[in-house]
């Protein structure tokens, strides 16, 4: 450019930019909504085949694995067989073993989050969002036939009954009955202080703290001393309906 | 009175808990047997409370005490020894025997021989704090082990405890 | 499988539990053991006895399970099979099936076009108790659908792709109008001064409704989308890499049908086994193959989780890595048992509290115990102990699992335990050693 460019032409420019600017937004929204349709689209049929087409895609080694590429490339869970009558009836077929697949696919993702201890209905939800082309309805029963399933992979993996919850246990962690009395008083609230239970149930404190003490070890509870009271408050990520989702687990804390 | 010298091991944390594998528990259980023993000799300690703090279960140093499961379980260990008893029925309350009645019995025969008593008569309350043992062994005896040391003597004919005036006022005369 | 017969049979590279390395793309289909192969007259090479023969989409590969060695012969060098013959007589010898190969100069060459004569054959005797039937018409079905005729052009396509940067012109003729669904580049070309946003979105517009027709297409009936297959995966693979590469949106609301980019890379996190062995392909040899490919499936989860795996995780791994082929967790059992039988560096274990695991040779219990000893002595943890996460870092185990460890190493009296106010925690067992005649001196 050999002539300075005036003031008006930087101007213009400018204009021309913002112009620009707005022009590639615009038309990086509109591809990212169509493709976020199509992607959708494509997912859908993709779990339908699953579905539907489950035993003849077996069938085919060569094609099952390209059926697999496309499954695992978009996200989408080849795991989606039907409950059935004979899975409903006898506990047999696919169904069950799948979503014990699941159930442990989920409890693994969530470890970190929860110490291995998840409520049974957060961990229905999680499966339902998975299976969401699948109208059916994950029960709860469902989940517990599925799990007892998993029995012969060695202890460890469980459901058990805390006050009106159950809870899925997926690490070997021992709970004694001081444990699962705790986290039964944490049910209200999602969280308990050491006060809580002394009073609650008349402890020495030593073994309140004893209990928590560990809880915490096993990566049970997380430990809250921002309260302006000053009690140490001990949360449960495990009673918390508290989704993954952090928009909606801010939601819940307050 | 000089202070209990505690084995070193007495601040080792695991100490203080029960070990629930069987070797390294009995080889625990034998340590406290010990340890409860030689501590109750030096203070002189004849009667453990389980309704109170006891001063060795509880080490302030390490933050550690002993589980009531684990007080009950080394004092039944004593007690199947014949080192310790149960001296109430809801077993709160131990006598223990870290010198057998037996040998406290010869204890006080040594001490009538040794201070010209062969013939004569005290009153429990004076062996216990009376002027003539202070210093000995004797000095402190709980009452209950002096009366089944004497009742000992007593078999072998060579003391007579008698009633005195008041309740607690009884008496012994010896015969060596 | 000392020698293999050279310029016949391909050396194969096996795997650490046995398993020949298949290709990329290369899918194992059927399954044979206890076949001799010899070859017919004029090559005076020795027989291999008692082979593990696996068919594949490419090739027929011979093991040898104890000189752990192998040898193909790639399906493009077949010039003829004949199976082996139903007569009366047949029933009491065992079937044989002869192969014979093109061949260039006694060398056996990988397609018809580069040979001269078609003057090898090998031929398969089944010892075995397995009928060869199926092996015979899975081999029909493969050399007819040419798979690695399919991968020789694709591999071609695939190079000339990324050398034009994926051009959608270019590509559309080739690919088909799947390749129009919009690709990056194209972003670059955009000329504002040339067309109005509305002819932009036009254009954007048609290249996705190509794709929509395309995808609708190929989902219409299965047998679409097997031929469409290809180019299905190839969408699926610009999907992800465009999904990926989109800034993340806070403000997307959570919409169950809105795409995760976490749900994608959550699932691409699970090593893909694109062959898996199935009960249908092994028959008999299900649970041994199994075996060994779980074996050499388990080796980099295993490494990231300290050497120690529990049974549960390692189910949902393989499973998942296995995709619409899952095996059920008393297979996987049956599996694990088997390791105790063939040359694997995996063993299992039931701890005494139940817990089963999966565990490296190489973590063995003695070297556990000698870096808990060693954990132990330290001054700090001879004053407070250690926990199961302390030496959960110490071993680079998950706690759970540490805590097992340290609990076994309780049990042998290594380790004793101090449960006060700051929970369980585990000492060197110098109680056990002490000698209470001299302890208290």
């Amino acid at each position: 450019m050999r002539k300075r460019p005036g003031l008006a032409g930087l101007q213009a420019a400018a204009a021309n930019r913002d112009q620009f600017r707005s022009l590639g937004e615009d038309v990086a929204k509109a591809r990212t909504d169509l493709m976020k349709e199509q992607l959708s689209v494509f997912r859908t049929q993709l779990e339908e085949f699953a579905r539907k087409h489950k035993n003849d895609i077996r069938k085919n080694p060569a094609f099952r694995a390209q059926f697999h590429a496309m499954c695992q490339k978009i996200g989408v869970d080849p795991l989606a067989s039907n409950k059935g009558f004979w899975a409903e009836l006898l506990g047999i077929g696919d169904f069950y073993y799948e979503l014990g697949v699941q159930i442990v696919d989920v409890c693994l993702a969530t470890r970190p989050h929860n110490g291995g201890l998840m409520d049974l209905e957060e961990l229905r939800g999680h499966l339902m969002k998975r299976r969401r082309v699948s109208r059916e309805a994950i029960t709860e029963d469902d989940c517990i036939r599925a799990i007892s399933k998993l029995k012969a992979l060695g202890s460890g993996f469980e459901i058990f009954t805390v006050g009106n919850r159950r809870l899925v246990r997926s690490v070997p962690t021992e709970l004694n009955k001081d444990h699962n009395q705790i986290i039964e008083a944490a049910q209200s609230e999602g969280y308990v202080t050491a006060e809580d239970i002394v009073n609650r149930f008349s402890w020495r404190r030593g073994r309140v703290v004893d209990a928590l003490e560990t809880l915490m070890k096993d990566g049970l509870v997380m430990v809250d001393d921002g309260h302006p009271d000053g009690k140490r408050r001990y949360w449960f990520p495990c009673v918390n309906t508290m989704d993954v989702d952090p928009d909606e687990s801010a939601g819940t804390a307050t | 009175m000089e202070q209990f010298k505690m084995p070193y091991f007495y601040n080792y944390p695991p100490y203080f808990t029960l070990q629930p594998v069987k070797d390294t528990r009995e080889k625990q259980i034998q340590l406290w047997k010990e340890l409860i023993l030689k501590y109750c000799k030096h203070y002189k300690v004849f009667v453990i409370n389980l309704d109170e703090d006891f001063p060795l279960f509880v080490n302030s140093a390490i933050e550690r005490k002993l589980s009531h499961e684990a007080r009950e379980l080394f004092l039944g260990a004593l007690i199947a020894e014949g080192k310790a008893e149960w001296l109430d029925k809801a077993h709160r309350k131990c006598l223990i025997l870290w010198r057998s009645v037996t040998d406290w019995a010869n204890l006080i025969l040594e001490f009538v021989k040794e201070y010209g008593f062969e013939e004569g008569v005290m009153t429990l309350e004076e062996i216990r704090t009376g002027d003539e043992t202070r210093g000995t062994d004797l000095a402190g005896i709980d009452k209950t082990v002096l009366v089944r040391a004497l009742k000992i003597l007593e078999q072998k004919g060579k003391a007579a405890m008698f009633k005195g005036t008041a309740a607690d006022d009884e008496g012994v005369k010896f015969s060596a | 499988m000392d020698k293999i017969w050279p310029g016949i049979l391909k050396p194969v590279q096996l795997t650490g539990a046995g398993r020949p390395v298949l290709h990329p793309s290369e899918i194992e289909c059927q399954l044979v053991d206890a076949v001799e192969m010899q070859l017919e007259a004029g090559v005076t090479l020795p027989p291999f006895r008692n082979t593990l023969v696996i068919l594949t989409t490419h090739r027929i590969i011979y093991v040898d399970e104890n000189a752990k060695s192998a040898g193909s012969i790639t399906l493009g060098s077949v010039c003829r099979t004949f199976p082996p013959k139903k007569s009366f007589k047949s029933i009491f010898a065992c079937p044989k099936m002869r192969i014979q190969l093109w061949s260039k100069k006694g060398s056996v060459v990988e397609d018809a076009a580069s040979a001269s004569e078609s003057g090898i054959t090998v031929v398969m005797i089944f010892r075995g108790q397995t009928s060869p039937d199926a092996f015979v018409t899975k081999l029909g079905e493969v050399l007819e659908a040419k798979a690695w005729e399919a991968d020789l052009k694709n591999s071609r396509v695939g190079s000339e792709n990324s050398l034009d940067g994926g051009d959608a012109k270019t590509s559309t003729s080739r690919l088909g109008p799947a390749n129009n669904f919009a690709s990056t580049p194209q972003v670059r070309k955009l000329n504002p001064a040339m067309a109005g946003v509305a002819g932009i979105l036009r254009k954007e517009k048609e290249q996705l409704d190509l794709a929509d027709k395309n995808l609708q297409e190929a989902f219409s009936d299965l047998n679409a989308l097997m031929s469409k297959a290809k180019e299905m995966v190839n969408l699926a693979e610009r999907m992800r890499i465009k999904l990926l590469a989109a800034p993340s949106q806070q403000t997307s609301t959570a919409d169950e049908e809105e795409v995760g980019k976490q749900d994608i890379q959550e699932l691409l996190l699970s090593v893909g086994i694109v062959s898996p062995v199935t009960k249908e392909s092994a028959g008999a040899l299900y649970h041994q193959q199994l075996a060994r490919q779980l074996a050499d499936f388990v080796k980099i989860p295993l490494q990231k989780s300290g050497g120690m795996l529990a049974m549960v995780d390692a189910y949902c791994l393989f499973n998942r890595a296995r995709g619409t082929e899952l095996i059920s967790p008393e297979d996987l059992l049956q599996a694990c048992s088997i390791w105790g039988t063939i040359d694997v560096q995996v063993a299992m274990r039931r701890f005494d509290s139940g817990v089963l695991v999966i565990q490296s040779k190489s973590h063995s219990d003695e070297e556990v115990s000698m870096r808990l000893e060693i954990l132990v002595k330290q001054p700090e943890a001879m004053r407070q102990g250690i926990t199961a996460s302390d030496a959960a870092r110490a071993l680079g185990l998950a706690p759970a699992l540490a805590k097992e460890h340290l609990l076994a190493a309780e049990m042998r009296g290594q380790l004793c335990r101090d449960d006060g106010a700051d929970g369980l925690r585990f000492f060197l067992n110098i109680l056990i050693d002490l000698d209470v005649s001299t302890a208290f001196q």
